[in-house]
């Protein structure tokens, strides 16, 4: 009996824990704005005066892998868009001007855009309390090219960079490049203190991944614990000033499953996160307390066609394909109308993108009548289709365009690889690589040339020219656009498109949709434009509560 | 056998067990199609970077040179670079190992203090109504799968009642207000040593759901093993003896019959907890909880190799040690089990 005794005295331990500790537990998720503690309740150990704070929260999707400004290029934008600035801002769509001034007051190119110079806006301080000038500008961005990582090769074009005086700098090109664009990359374009970088030496890198940075952004990073946390507090001496309302901290929570962050928005506990699941948006939007926002990202799916390798060599077959996919039917029953069929691979909303474009429909008499001038009157004949393992949207278009392509008795075999692993098949011989290879593209700097040269430009060495495409014409043309896009954009504009309309006559990639940007944000948050030019950043110094 | 025999011979094939394991984990990623070059480099790399890269990562040098190099390091205490975040691995796992051993250990502690003792009465008290609510327990415990288990404590104890945490080692509050200093990354650990208790109280109540979620099955395998071993031990001669001797029933279930009946136990509750230190990843994403079952998965996602190859090694010194203190601890429970 006293076994017994013991048995549940032990049991009855775990319960009085638990109730114990859920009795300390905050009762509801504390609101940093909440009062501090009453006189008469003597905390266990000493809680700082708490002054009424204004924080956000950030529930979001990823950990940031590298939070080194010149290395950084990927998901960490999110954390590095505040702490940092550009020289130059790109505009979210329907903007009156593409570009806006950022570090740079103003800039101009010399004619044929092989010489930009920049106007540095005074009393910048940055992080570390240094000052914003043209050496700072010169060593930041010098920095990010030796490293060599990253987004780094943006600079590319760049030969030298002089400063002219305190607040002028120089850039001296190879060749003409639209520079604007490029100072207003959101990866490798961020200009910080060179002289704390330089004060860390080998290990800069790892001391700004500890949770350091030396930007001149409105926000310092204050504290960082990895894959779980990242706080930003405001700098107090940012050259934009500070109004009420504004944010005085911001912290990110790092939260990777889907229905924990809708929870968290639901409960007040995040003020903004992304990627919840598409069904539950609608809903989400119904709600007084929480708003979805939608708008195109930069961002597209293509499925790129192995023209090398028949029967996909012959053009007459790939317009076949290209009207067999039910776009509409697939936008709506899957995406839940988040995504829109595509005008060609420059996507809706970027300069470059033209909505008068040819867009193949889903039409499966003209898919068979093009297949039978093609030779194929009966179809007979198998392609492989790889995607990324685990992006179930591109699974799906996979699997429903196998069943209309069984229509026509051509049989896709649908096959998840691992990115690496599908890069490599695509990489290796043309002649017996997949016949579509399926993937997002989205721009490094927002210009179309990012989506025409990279997946279309001949390529002698395939990287990602994945569909092996290569027409001289149509490099001329991209490549005189891109001259162009520094000293006469609408010229550059007109050949973009009329490149794009090569491409869809050649049916070169299927297009299948422009992905939206959706973010979903508690109410009383005011201020918030999304801007797709920098992929899932929220700018919180533009939003106040 | 002496025991320190035992242990250095068991030391020495736990070196060629570790050896074999870098052989082979080096060689899967040597083999399986990825260029550590061009993820090194990031997202779009450039040939011109990813030739540079191959350079300065020494991927130019033959297989066995780059071997000898990579073990070279590791005997410097030195576990790689990660290619997709260019930080040292090590520094890595300062962060992530210790979560997830005081997630673990607190699940552990969990099923040992809650399925040992249900075990034992089960065991002793066959056909009763305790025996078929632990029964009922442990079935439960061992076949609800972890991801739906924490979503729904997550909906009832945070969502309903508002009582605990949804996620993460310690409320933003306290990351704004209280820091936890690091010392050894084990939260509880490092608040006490800190005196800062308001943040031991919150990473204590933060660990009650992620810890339970994850202690289900241990709890239900402990119930299940405790009782059918206590069923066979209750039964043999000496318990029978030590009863008509009239000695005291808790002396005969918990000095007597439990001290023979618990080593199965223990062995599935060790190598559970060896298990859990990557097999945790479901808890771990669902509690929004930084360790290393979400990193080497976000690793195998990114084909991240050296960060692989690190965490298999490190897992791979936990089983074997494990292991090691298990065969220990047997003999020294069990005077019929000899070391050799």
């Amino acid at each position: 009996m006293r076994g017994k005794f013991q048995t549940l005295a032990l049991l009855g331990l775990w319960v009085v824990l638990v109730l114990l500790l859920t009795q300390c537990a905050p009762a509801a998720p504390p609101a940093p704005t909440e009062a501090p503690p009453t006189a008469v309740e003597v905390p266990p150990t000493p809680v700082p005066t708490v002054a009424k704070e204004n924080v956000a929260v950030y529930a979001h999707v990823t950990t940031f892998p590298d939070i080194d400004p010149s290395v950084s290029f990927s998901n960490d934008s999110a954390v590095t868009s505040n702490a940092y600035e550009t020289l130059v801002w790109y505009n979210p769509p329907g903007s009156p001007e593409i570009l806006r001034p950022g570090l740079a007051e103003r800039w101009e190119s010399n004619e044929d855009a092989t010489g930009w110079t920049f106007y540095l806006r005074q009393g910048v301080k940055f992080h570390d309390g240094t000052e914003l000038n043209a050496e700072a500008v010169k060593q930041a961005i010098g920095r990010t090219m030796t490293l060599g990582l990253g987004a780094s090769y943006i600079w590319g074009p760049v030969e030298e960079i002089s400063v002219v005086d305190d607040y002028t700098v120089h850039f001296k090109l190879k060749y003409p490049a639209p520079l604007d664009l490029i100072v207003a990359s959101g990866y490798g374009a961020w200009i910080f203190s060179p002289a704390c970088a330089e004060a860390q030496g080998d290990k800069a890198s790892e001391w700004f991944n500890e949770g350091h940075d030396c930007g001149s952004g409105a926000y310092v990073i204050e504290s960082y614990e990895r894959g779980q946390r990242l706080i930003m507090k405001r700098f107090d001496d940012y050259w934009g000033g500070w109004q009420p309302g504004q944010f005085d901290r911001v912290v990110f929570e790092v939260v990777e499953d889907p229905v924990v962050r809708q929870q968290m928005i639901e409960a007040g506990e995040a003020d903004v996160t992304y990627e919840l699941p598409r069904e539950n948006l609608d809903s989400l939007d119904a709600r007084p307390d929480v708003t979805v926002y939608t708008n195109p990202s930069f961002q597209n799916l293509v499925g790129l066609f192995n023209v090398r390798k028949p029967p996909l060599d012959n053009p007459k077959v790939r317009q076949a394909l290209s009207y067999s996919f039910p776009y509409q039917q697939f936008i709506e029953s899957v995406m839940e109308g988040y995504a829109v069929q595509a005008h060609g691979p420059v996507p809706t909303g970027m300069w470059g993108y033209s909505k008068d474009l040819f867009q193949y429909s889903y039409d499966l008499d003209k898919a068979r009548a093009l297949l039978a001038e093609a030779g194929y009157p009966d179809g007979g004949f198998e392609l492989l289709f790889t995607y990324a393992t685990g992006d179930m949207d591109e699974q799906q278009v996979g699997e429903l365009w196998k069943a209309e392509l069984a229509r026509l008795n051509i049989n896709l075999t649908v096959q998840g690889m691992a990115w690496e692993a599908q890069w490599d098949l695509a990489r290796s011989d043309p002649m017996k690589a997949q016949d579509a290879f399926v993937m997002y593209w989205w721009p490094d700097y927002v210009s179309p040339y990012s989506f025409l040269f990279n997946m279309f430009h001949c390529e002698e060495e395939i990287l990602f020219n994945l569909g092996y495409y290569c027409n001289p014409e149509f490099d001329e043309m991209i490549d005189r656009a891109n001259e162009l896009s520094g000293s006469d954009r609408a010229e550059a504009e007109r050949l973009f498109i009329e490149a794009q309309k090569i491409l869809i006559e050649d049916a070169a990639s299927m297009f299948f949709y422009d992905v939206a940007n959706t973010h979903i944000l508690r109410s009383d948050i005011r201020g918030y434009v999304d801007n797709p030019a920098y992929p899932h950043v929220v700018f919180f110094y533009q939003l106040s509560r | 056998m002496r025991r320190w025999e035992y242990i250095i011979r068991r030391l020495a094939l736990a070196a060629l067990v570790l050896v074999s394991v870098s052989v082979i984990t080096f060689t899967i990623a040597r083999v399986v199609p990825s260029d550590p070059a061009a993820a090194w480099v990031g997202p779009r790399p450039t040939k011109e970077q990813i030739a540079q890269a191959r350079l300065e990562l020494g991927l130019d040098k033959p297989l066995y040179i780059q071997y000898l190099r990579y073990v070279d390091d590791l005997l410097h205490g030195n576990l790689g670079v990660s290619v997709k975040t260019h930080q040292p691995i090590l520094r890595d796992l300062k962060t992530y190992l210790p979560a997830t051993l005081e997630l673990v250990l607190f699940g552990m502690l969990m099923a040992i203090t809650i399925g040992i003792p249900l075990g034992v009465l089960s065991g002793a008290k066959r056909n009763s109504l305790l025996d078929h609510s632990s029964r009922l327990v442990a079935i439960a415990g061992v076949s609800m799968p972890t991801f739906w288990l924490g979503l729904l404590l997550q909906l009832f104890f945070f969502g309903k009642l508002g009582l605990l945490p949804l996620g993460g080692r310690v409320d933003r509050s306290i990351s704004l207000y209280n820091p936890v200093q690091r010392i050894t990354g084990f939260y509880l650990m490092d608040t006490v040593v800190t005196g800062n208790w308001v943040a031991l109280e919150d990473s204590l109540v933060h660990l009650i759901l992620p810890a339970f979620t994850l202690a289900t099955y241990a709890i239900g395998l402990t119930i299940r093993m405790t009782r059918s071993t206590m069923i066979e031990v209750l039964q043999e001669k000496y318990i029978v003896a030590a009863r008509a001797a009239g000695l005291p029933e808790r002396t005969i279930l918990f000095r007597l019959a439990l001290k023979n009946a618990i080593v199965p136990t223990l062995t599935v509750l060790a190598l559970s907890f060896v298990y859990s230190l990557t097999g945790a990843i479901l808890v771990e994403v669902i509690f929004s909880w930084p360790g290393l079952g979400t990193y080497v998965t976000n690793a195998i996602l990114n084909v991240d190799f050296p960060v692989i190859m690190a965490v298999t090694l490190v897992v791979t010194v936990f089983y074997v040690f494990i292991n090691l203190f298990l065969d220990l601890l047997q003999a020294a429970l069990d005077p019929r089990v000899t070391l050799g």
